[in-house]
């Protein structure tokens, strides 16, 4: 299996720079404009083709960097603590097991992708061909560099321990920066479409490089990599929660309440990030033109931010309440526990404002060119901006009452320490909500930079409270043990819906970003004036994406159970070579 | 059925929240969102055809996404960009230190939105004839009609405006499929929009607004300085503007500007000024 993989991922490659070359060769008038490919819908052929392809991609790309984190921590850790360094070993192994497979079904939706774009629309693949030429060919090469850099380092993980260790995590950190140059490429071509730089007015190359640093890309490239890590995070918690309900062991079942634990922790940091870099992404929009702003937050896809909103408020919400679960393996965390009701109502009542429209109109003939009497005043970008970053705080708020829970600080300033760490907490909160009224009178250019200051206090406030809670628990008296593999099954239920909601949201944000063209494939350059040009109701695209998310999983279950037939006795979490041993305390974060 | 039993157990929240959201995307309003379709334009369109055109390219290609047609508002309505009602009223002599009328002030608005900012506001529309609303030469000279008459009688013709220098047009407007016809027939209208419920076109009959017969008119007209037809349009338009004395203030429904076609007003004002104009 692996090696069949290999050569089909690097056939997969070829294939997609032989069709490439063709093109080039055929130049961008040649052909029919919008030929049928065996009769099906071409669009949404393509839709499907390139969401599935997308989110193989986001999972192969984005477990990589967490896994070779998590293996560095367990290589810097193997001087102090054997036992450490073998679990954190297992972990990032573990969550690895799952790529070669997700990787092969990377390739062939991507070349499934890419024989539909050529097939069904070459006259703007042939544009795109021009623009993008040497990129086309230069693609290729980097994915087959990822592929082997992928094999030796999964395949490679035994032979390279000890003091080849740094070896292996070489291997890692190419497998990393190629996969990253891989994704920015294939963004350049995805921001064109919607951002184009580098041509004139007809569309003709000017610069390639304008072409490629256009002024969506950055904004994407940053957006997507946290995004790909939160998805890919959550996809391997879902993965440690059903293997922790078929597990019949304590000892597995404890490595797998880990392994989802620390899955949803890593989500949840990213997710503090998430809004700001949808933010920023929808800055440059904006700047580039602000019918994006008004087609996505005002006009035909207004309605789809509020689903967005509350799928949002499903992930956050869901996430905090595994959390709040996850005090229940802490013996004697009654007084944590008891916030989990007061933090649920802030949550909720922040997601209310997020999902308040600022005008209520289904269509763009509809529109009145007014803000809604009611909602119009928590509709706006000030009110909103105030909700996620307090949405933020309420969280990092819960994080920090799960690092005091079964732990008592011995530091002679702990009470003091306490009241300035949760004022300065509450200060924060103060200042951000200031920021946002003031930026709600404020003219629209003065109101961008009060949101970027609160984002500002947001990290100080988080760095400088996280700092003094480091201080306040140093050598602090741990009165209970975490009990790992204790969690109720509800929880392990969590995990896997959210799984299911991140995948959902994808293909959700996915249909966004495309549909905020309209019929343009590149917007002001070329028009999209195929039969297929428009853009269906919001419950034909639910209906749409949600049988994306379930071909998604189906495949994802396939891959996850071929990688079990391969897996072999040794790396049972029970015993062999990869065996971590019990998980203790010191297994959380 | 007891081996698969555990591995579909854990799904079933999954499926209730996909579910959920599957509804609810299902439950709110559903439109199916269709490229705009281009209009088919005669060069010896008529300023009132042209802007009965206009009007409804106003309202597919979305440029009341962001401004408002909100009458007695002034250039200040509740949107992101300037309110539309009465434009042509307001810019009729052009912008201070811009172009000098009002055809030429719109044409420059509609090809280069950045070269005069009405104050308040910021530059963010697009050039007419890029994306998205990418309108053709002659679908550029029907906005223009239409503006023309939120507040005046439309006069432009294609060919009086100047075509766009330096600025790509998108393409050429081709045939499409028809507007659906209104009917400009003034008696009809008249029962339609319900104007007999308040006003009475027979000399002296007061119902709840002031009769519509020749001598209220012209009195009316000259109080308010303005000929017939541009007093006509204004109350129907704007008719907070000027509301006369001794009937009540703010009864006279504000949206007929914008359900009205400028065929329709452009028929319907001829009828009451002829009314008017009556010996």
């Amino acid at each position: 299996m692996p090696t069949g993989a290999g050569i089909a991922n690097v056939v997969a490659a070829g294939f997609l720079l032989v069709v490439a070359q063709s093109v080039c060769a055929q130049g961008p008038g040649a052909g029919p404009e919008y030929p049928s490919v065996m009769g099906m819908d071409s669009r949404l052929a393509v839709w499907i083709a390139a969401q599935l392809h997308l989110m193989f991609a986001a999972f192969v790309l984005a477990v990589p960097m967490f896994a070779l984190f998590i293996e560095y921590l367990g290589w810097r850790a193997v001087k102090n603590d054997t036992g450490e360094a073998r679990r954190y070993d297992w972990l990032a192994h573990e969550m690895a097991r799952l790529l070669p497979a997700a990787y092969s079904l990377t390739a062939i939706t991507g070349a499934l992708l890419g024989f539909l774009l050529f097939t069904a629309y070459p006259r703007f693949m042939g544009y795109l061909t021009g623009i993008f030429g040497p990129t086309f060919v230069v693609y290729p090469l980097f994915f087959v560099a990822e592929t082997f850099c992928l094999y030796f380092w999964y395949y490679g993980w035994d032979r390279l321990q000890g003091e080849r260790k740094w070896l292996h995590l070489w291997l890692g950190l190419l497998l990393n920066i190629f996969g990253t140059i891989v994704m920015f490429i294939a963004d350049a071509w995805a921001t064109f479409m919607m951002t184009p730089g580098g041509v004139d007015q007809q569309g003709n190359l000017v610069s390639l490089y304008d072409a490629v640093w256009n002024p969506g890309w950055m904004p994407l490239n940053i957006h997507r990599l946290v995004a790909n890590i939160t998805f890919g995070a959550l996809l391997c918690s879902a993965y440690a929660a059903y293997r922790f309900l078929m597990a019949k062991s304590p000892q597995d079942k404890a490595l797998y309440d880990w392994m989802g634990y620390t899955g949803n922790l890593i989500a949840l940091f990213t997710m503090l990030f998430l809004p700001f870099a949808g933010y920023y992404f929808g800055f440059e929009l904006f700047a580039f033109s602000a019918t994006y702003g008004v087609t996505l937050m005002g006009g035909v896809l207004s309605w789809l931010f509020i689903i967005q909103a509350i799928v949002i408020a499903v992930l956050f919400i869901g996430a905090a309440y595994y959390s709040w679960l996850g005090l229940l393996r802490i013996p004697g965390s009654e007084a944590q526990q008891r916030w989990s009701p007061v933090f649920n109502v802030a949550l909720i009542s922040g997601f209310i404002v997020w999902a308040t429209p600022h005008t209520m109109a289904a269509s763009i003939e509809e529109s009145t060119g007014g803000f809604h009497p009611v909602l119009g005043a928590l509709g706006v970008m000030a009110p909103k901006m105030i909700a996620v970053t307090l949405v933020l705080v309420v969280l990092y708020a819960s994080y920090l009452l799960y690092r005091r829970a079964g732990r008592v600080p011995i530091v002679p300033w702990h009470r003091i320490g306490t009241v300035i760490e949760w004022s300065a907490l509450g200060l924060t909160a103060l200042a951000i909500t200031a920021l946002g009224v003031y930026g709600y009178f404020a003219p629209a250019e003065v109101r961008i930079k009060t949101s970027i200051w609160q984002i500002i206090v947001l990290i100080i406030g988080i760095v400088v409270t996280f700092i003094l809670d480091q201080l306040l628990l140093r050598g602090a008296k741990t009165v209970a043990e975490v009990r790992w593999g204790t969690l109720p099954r509800r929880g392990q239920y969590v995990l896997i819906m959210l799984a299911f909601v991140i995948v959902w949201l994808m293909a959700l944000m996915g249909y966004a970003r495309s549909g905020a063209r309209l019929n343009w494939h590149v917007f002001g350059i070329m028009q999209d004036t195929s039969p297929g040009a428009g853009l269906p109701s919001l419950g034909e695209v639910a209906v749409i994406i949600t049988v994306i998310t379930l071909i998604f999983f189906v495949l994802l279950a396939i891959a996850f159970a071929i990688s079990g037939l391969a897996k072999a006795r040794d790396s049972e979490p029970g015993g062999g070579r990869h065996s971590p041993g019990a998980v203790t305390d010191g297994g959380g974060a | 059925m007891n081996q698969v039993l555990p591995y579909v157990t854990p799904l079933i929240p999954a499926f209730v929240v996909i579910g959920f959201f599957v509804w609810f995307a299902n439950w709110i309003p559903q439109t199916r969102w269709q490229p705009p379709q281009a209009q088919e334009i005669s060069a010896a369109a008529t300023p009132a055809e042209l802007a009965q055109v206009g009007q409804t390219i106003v309202r597919q290609r979305g440029c009341l996404a962001c401004h408002t047609l909100e009458p007695g508002a002034g250039v200040k309505g509740g949107g992101r960009g300037p309110n539309l009602s009465g434009i042509a009223a307001r810019r009729a002599q052009g912008v201070k230190g811009g172009p000098g009328n009002l055809v030429e002030y719109l044409a420059q608005a509609l090809y280069e939105p950045g070269a005069y900012l009405v104050e308040g506001y910021a530059n963010i529309m697009p050039p007419s004839t890029g994306a998205p609303a990418s309108l053709s030469y002659e679908e550029v000279v029907a906005v223009i009609a239409y503006l023309q008459s939120l507040g005046r009688t439309p006069t432009v013709k294609v060919g009086d405006v100047p075509k766009p220098t330096g600025v790509r047009v998108a393409r050429e407007a081709k045939a499409t499929t028809p507007e659906p016809a209104v009917s400009t027939d003034p008696a009809a209208m008249f029962s339609s929009f319900n104007c007999g419920d308040c006003h009475s076109l027979k000399t002296g009959e007061v119902k709840l607004g002031p009769a519509l017969d020749a001598p209220g008119l012209k009195q009316a007209a000259a109080g308010r300085g303005m000929n017939i037809e541009a007093y006509l349009i204004e109350s129907i338009v704007d008719p907070k503007a000027y509301e006369r004395k001794g009937f009540p203030s703010g009864v006279m429904p504000q949206d007929y500007g914008t359900r009205m076609t400028a065929a329709q007003l452009d028929a319907f004002v001829r009828y009451l000024a002829a009314q008017g104009k009556r010996p």
